[in-house]
């Protein structure tokens, strides 16, 4: 069983998963989303602490650019998530699990497209061995 | 400041190779402010070497420790709970840092997290440069404020060289030229005069070539009898 | 609080797919979890009696917090908030598990059911680790609103508050606008507007006008004190919110920016043939059409000189309600229009060329003895965006926040600005920015009161390095440099976005509601790891 964290910022983003429910559209169940007042709030930490617990892969999702309520708090998150991707890169982990998506509120046919991408990821890297068995 | 840079995580996993317990010590002064060594940074560190240990089997147990300013013993004394049993210490701070624990806990292995580098200041957020060489004789005055020690990739004193083009550095057309620089800002306070005399050779002695250098401030040295008063060394 | 007194109440809703999930299942399963004192079914919370069932739960259980597990959280704050404030709680100590929109209706019926556990185990992980924040949740606001600005956008918003009830404070610096007849326009099936000169304005009981200038912003946003010296003496004028209007200059001017010179200076000088060119000189909120403030100016040229030829170029007229029977006038007495696409080229001087190309007949060209600009300029607002700590954008505009997101809003809360948008800003569209920048003032005002706090950040005055990172990077400039020379967050400023916590190179920064351990419990939680 696969274990996708998705950072989830509390205005489109969320908006935007709570439709893609009210919309009856399905993705698999492996997505967890953790809510978080603005992308720019995630740190490295967050991210590189996900995969050591055993994440497969973890997607920061923020309001579109030039969006964001917070004037530029997507741009944040950007910085945050390449620095991670390097880092993720340099343990040989794989910079292509983690990601960083910008979504409107208005866009919850995203969301299952966003999780597959994630999921197809990590069907071509393998599991992180680091995850929990079972 | 002091500026200092990560060394990259492969030279830091190549330091840790045979260690188990180690303690990744951050400082929260010069380095934090250079996002080098603060505790963000070394819970970054600490993060990606338990990822790299995970999934390469090194075995490295990681903790980690951040004080207010690991050049201070008062401060590193604080750590003897966290590095009794380690290994090592991979030290985050400043070389001042890094010998500071070394010093005094010389059974521990200390390891220099960072290349330290320079004297500088943020240009702005993020941007760090070298302002000052540190060469104990200052000649800011006759410069226009600006540091022909650290500034020219010379350390001319009475420059610009030939390889000064178009307000640039040969060394790269990135870097200003130091002496344009401060003939610039000669002219802006009406003091090209300060030009027209050469500073003579400089007296490398009071810099890095006379030897670790030490400065005693006589009237903050405890005497002898003070130090006795408070039981022992400080 | 320990932390260890969290209630769960598990919502039951109806049928349909909503029967996918076993809500008495995630009743045992929440009841499992370790310091849950109280695990509850409670029929449909967003009901009546589904509330007061939760209140009386909450009062006789003795729990501080609770995970109400339901669907999404999103349009149910405020009922969460009551429920909680009624039960003696703190307003924000709760948190939503939302096993509908993101467990029963995405996901087939084990996995979904699966899903609604670990939701439920982040949302108890979360509140436990959970302290009350600073809030208030109705802070006392003034229904005073500080206008500033001496010109017809700062009279226009002072009318629309003053029609809401709201009582206003007009400070004007410098001259007060010259006093345009009160020029009144309407929309087909739209009610009637206005703008109006000051003397207009000034005759409203619930508006007192000031001529003078601010010195200095104290207080909160809600409750600031703006100090204005009048005539030496230095009176503070209380206000919830303030409106910045700074009035662009729209004038006519010459080719080189100075004023337009009068009918009877351009009569003495001889001069007869005159243009007027929509553009301004320099860079900045430019106009394209003919405006009544050159028609009026090209009449007054016509009625002083005669044999004067005077054109006016442009890509259209804009002459609205009253206005509109200037251009005839205008026309009858020999003022000649003409319309352009492009900016014209203009040779000269001694005397002028201006060439252009006419859609339909093609090139075009006209001499002249003068060339006049129309002109809408930039705004001065230098001195207001020191003393309202707004910074300037890079067109020189005050910074105002994305205006579709949130217009009139300036990065500095309780700050709004009224602004001349690129293009024909004409008293229509002044009107309408002024309404629209009203309505966002009564948003934050009219209640009486505002919520302050929160979510917000707080800085660990121990662990700061000063290293001025989080004041770089605040879009709101929430964070200053103490008395004790460390960052502290002003919490009426912060709005909780989170990037000073993220960037802090000494993780000295914290936000109530979304800490670094919360995250990182729920990211355990989720992943399967113990607590």
């Amino acid at each position: 069983m696969m274990r996708i964290i998705g950072f989830c910022c509390e205005r489109g983003p969320e908006e935007a998963v709570d439709l893609a429910g009210e919309r009856g559209m399905r993705y698999q169940a492996d997505v967890i989303f953790i809510k978080v007042p603005c992308a720019g709030r995630v740190d490295v930490v967050h991210l590189l602490r996900a995969f050591r617990e055993g994440a497969d892969a973890v997607l920061v999702i923020g309001c579109l650019e030039d969006n964001c309520h917070h004037v530029y708090g997507n741009l944040e998150a950007r910085k945050k998530v390449e620095r991670a991707k390097q880092i993720l890169d340099e343990v040989g982990l794989g910079s292509s699990r983690l990601e960083l998506f910008h979504v409107a509120s208005n866009q919850p046919f995203r969301i299952p497209r966003l999780v597959a991408e994630m999921a197809s990821r990590v069907e071509k890297l393998g599991p992180n061995p680091l995850a929990v068995k079972g | 400041m002091i500026i200092g840079e990560q060394k990259s995580l492969e030279e830091i996993a190549g330091m840790l190779e045979g260690q188990q317990r180690i303690l990744v010590a951050g400082c929260r002064s010069c380095v934090a402010i250079c996002l080098a060594g603060g505790e963000k940074e070394v819970a970054i560190l600490a993060e990606s070497l338990r990822l790299l240990s995970s999934l390469k089997g090194r075995g490295w147990e990681i903790e980690e420790a951040t004080v207010e300013r690991q050049c201070e013993k008062e401060w590193v004394a604080e750590l003897s709970a966290r590095i009794e049993g380690k290994g090592s210490v991979l030290s985050l701070a400043c070389g001042v840092g890094a010998q500071t624990i070394q010093a005094m806990y010389p059974q521990v292995r200390v390891l220099p997290g960072l290349n330290t580098s320079n004297m500088g200041a943020p240009e702005e957020a993020g941007v760090f440069v070298e302002r000052c060489g540190g060469c104990g004789d200052c000649v800011l005055h006759l410069t226009g404020g600006i540091c022909p020690i650290a500034r020219c990739a010379k350390s001319l004193l009475n420059g610009p060289c030939g390889g000064s083009q178009g307000g640039k550095c040969e060394v790269s057309p990135e870097t200003p030229c130091a002496w344009e620089e401060i003939h610039r800002s000669l002219e802006r306070l009406g003091r090209l005069d300060l030009l027209e005399e050469p500073i003579p050779p400089k007296n490398w002695l009071p810099s890095r070539d006379g030897g670790p250098r030490k400065m005693v401030r006589k009237e903050a040295v405890l005497t002898e009898e003070q130090k006795r008063s408070k039981g022992g060394k400080p | 609080m320990s932390g260890d007194q969290i209630g769960v109440f598990v919502c039951s809703w109806g049928s349909g797919k909503d029967a996918k999930l076993d809500m008495d299942g995630l009743r045992i399963f929440a009841g499992s979890i370790e310091g849950i004192s109280l695990s509850k079914r409670v029929d449909r919370i967003c009901s009546g009696s589904g509330q007061r069932e939760m209140i009386s739960a909450i009062k006789e259980s003795g729990i501080d917090r609770f995970v109400a597990v339901a669907c999404s959280g999103r349009t149910k704050t405020r009922l969460y908030r009551s429920i909680a404030t009624s039960s003696g709680l703190h307003p924000l100590a709760f948190e939503v598990a939302n096993v509908r929109e993101q467990a029963a209706y995405v996901h087939d019926a084990p996995e979904a059911q699966r899903k609604a556990e670990i939701l439920i185990k982040m949302a108890v992980e979360k509140i436990r680790l959970w302290t009350a924040p600073p809030f208030e949740e109705e802070m006392p606001v003034s229904g005073n609103v500080a206008v500033v600005g001496g010109g017809l956008m700062a009279t226009s918003v002072a009318r629309e508050l003053i029609a809401q009830g709201m009582t206003v404070d007009l400070i004007v610096s410098g001259e007060a606008s010259k006093d345009l007849p009160p020029y009144i326009f309407r929309n087909e099936g739209e009610k009637e507007r206005s703008v109006l000169g000051m003397s207009e304005a000034s005759r409203d009981q619930r508006l007192r006008s000031h001529h003078t200038n601010v010195l200095e912003v104290q207080g909160v946003p809600g409750d600031f004190g703006l100090i204005m010296d009048v005539d030496g003496e230095i009176v503070p004028a209380r206000c919830g919110a303030i409106v910045l209007a700074p009035e662009p200059r729209m004038e006519l001017s010459r080719l080189d920016g100075s004023p337009a010179p009068s009918a009877q200076d351009l009569s003495a000088q001889g001069l007869r043939r005159i243009v007027i060119l929509p553009s301004g000189p320099s860079s900045g909120l430019g106009c394209s059409c003919m405006t009544p403030r050159g028609m009026l100016y090209a009449l007054s040229l016509v009625n002083a000189i005669p044999g004067a030829e005077v054109y006016l170029l442009g890509r259209e007229v804009r002459a609205l309600g009253e206005m509109e029977g200037l251009q005839r006038s205008a026309q009858e007495k020999g003022v000649k229009f003409f319309r352009i696409d492009s900016e014209p080229l203009v040779e000269g001087p001694g005397p002028f060329t201006i060439t252009w190309k006419d859609p339909l007949v093609g090139a075009m060209s006209l001499r002249a003895d003068l060339v006049l600009f129309d002109a809408v300029l930039t705004p001065e607002v230098q001195a207001m965006s020191k003393v309202f700590d707004v910074p300037i954008d890079d067109k020189g505009e005050l910074l105002c926040i994305d205006p579709r997101l949130r217009p009139g809003e300036t990065v500095r809360k309780g700050v709004f600005a009224a602004r001349y948008r690129v293009g024909n800003m004409l008293y229509e569209d002044m009107a309408i920015e002024a309404g629209s920048v009203a309505a966002r003032v009564l948003e934050m005002l009219s209640l009486g009161t505002m919520e302050i706090g929160g979510a917000v950040a707080e800085v660990d005055q121990d662990k700061c390095s000063a290293c001025l990172s989080c004041l770089r990077i605040c879009p709101y400039s929430a964070p200053i440099i103490g008395q004790a020379g460390k960052a502290e967050v002003r919490m009426e400023l912060c709005q909780g976005c989170g990037s000073c916590v993220a960037l802090c190179p000494s993780r000295a920064i914290d936000i109530y509601c979304f800490s670094d351990s919360q995250l990182i419990a729920q990211s355990r939680a989720a992943l399967g790891r113990g607590r």
